[in-house]
């Protein structure tokens, strides 16, 4: 009985710590809600996922994205989501027009093939009513991702 | 059943020499008999509280079952964890939305990537230099057939 108490205990610690390393890799950002399936449910919004092996182009582990067309408080949530997780950016390069967020890349961090960027757009600053939002999960270096866009 | 051949019965219950039908025909007949019979009123006390005993004795002989069933449930949860971990890499997990409809259709994704990434692609500074009349070969590299 005892012999089976402790196999039970030393799964249970196993499956605890294997559920703590994977909430610790999945650190809780303000974008996320926005990246969520649910949130594309909504009709203003245009939403791609792509992971695993369709993916697995130019070392992408993941692509998501998210475009909202004419919902400006949905646009304007998402842009105010992006600047505060851009604070904790390791590197961002933005760009401002009238004192409002209208391009950024942001490297948020991670390991391998977890490492993840964002790519913010909101063209609404140029008169079109579209915000974009890129999150892409790759073992590649912030150059190697402008590059991989870039092409 | 008769007084004497119950006696009888009784006897025998008690010497162990009643089959599982026997005893329980007798069980019966204690039960009808309560308060009549000195003697039935002993045997059955003692019935009774031999059937608890034996119920509680089936019960830790249950327990093996349990430990049997914890660690084939211990077994699976391991081995579903494990299968999980090496599959996600490779999941296929590849849809869009658009106005609120999940599409799958390659064409249609791809589109919508392709477009994304032009608009970043033209609308960043550091890009602009490099301005998109080359997206054939993201369109070559998004090979989506097969979603």
């Amino acid at each position: 009985m005892k012999q089976y108490l402790i196999r039970i205990m030393a799964l249970v610690i196993i499956l605890f710590v294997s559920l703590l390393k994977i909430t610790v890799n999945a650190e809780d950002l303000h974008v996320d809600p926005f990246l969520k399936e649910d949130f594309a449910k909504n009709p203003s919004v245009t939403m791609v996922s792509m992971s695993g092996k369709q993916s697995d182009w130019k070392g992408l582990t993941s692509y998501r994205s998210v475009s909202i067309s004419g919902d400006d408080t949905q646009a304007d949530a998402m842009a105010r989501a992006v600047r505060k997780d851009g604070v904790k950016a390791e590197f961002k390069e933005t760009t401002f027009k009238d004192g409002r967020l209208y391009f950024g890349f942001y490297g948020l961090g991670g390991e391998g093939r977890h490492r993840r960027y964002l790519f913010f757009l909101d063209m609404r600053l140029k008169g079109k009513s579209k915000t974009t939002l890129i999150n892409i999960e790759a073992d590649l270096t912030p150059e190697q991702v402008k590059q991989m866009i870039k092409k | 059943m008769n007084k004497e051949f119950l006696h009888l019965q009784i006897a025998r219950y008690f010497e162990a020499q009643l089959s599982q039908q026997e005893e329980r025909d007798l069980l019966r007949q204690l039960l009808k008999l309560e308060g009549q019979d000195s003697m039935a009123d002993e045997a059955l006390a003692v019935m009774l509280a031999s059937r608890v005993a034996t119920k509680a004795t089936k019960t830790r002989k249950g327990i093996p079952r349990i430990r049997i069933a914890c660690l084939a449930a211990s077994i699976a949860l391991i081995l579903g964890f494990g299968v999980s971990l090496i599959h996600h890499p490779g999941d296929l997990q590849t849809f869009a939305y658009v106005s609120g409809k999940k599409i799958h259709d390659p064409n249609e994704i791809k589109n919508i990537i392709v477009t994304q990434l032009s608009d970043i692609q033209e609308s960043s500074d550091f890009f602009s230099h490099t301005v998109s009349s080359d997206l054939d070969d993201i369109r070559e590299a998004l090979t989506i057939d097969g979603i």
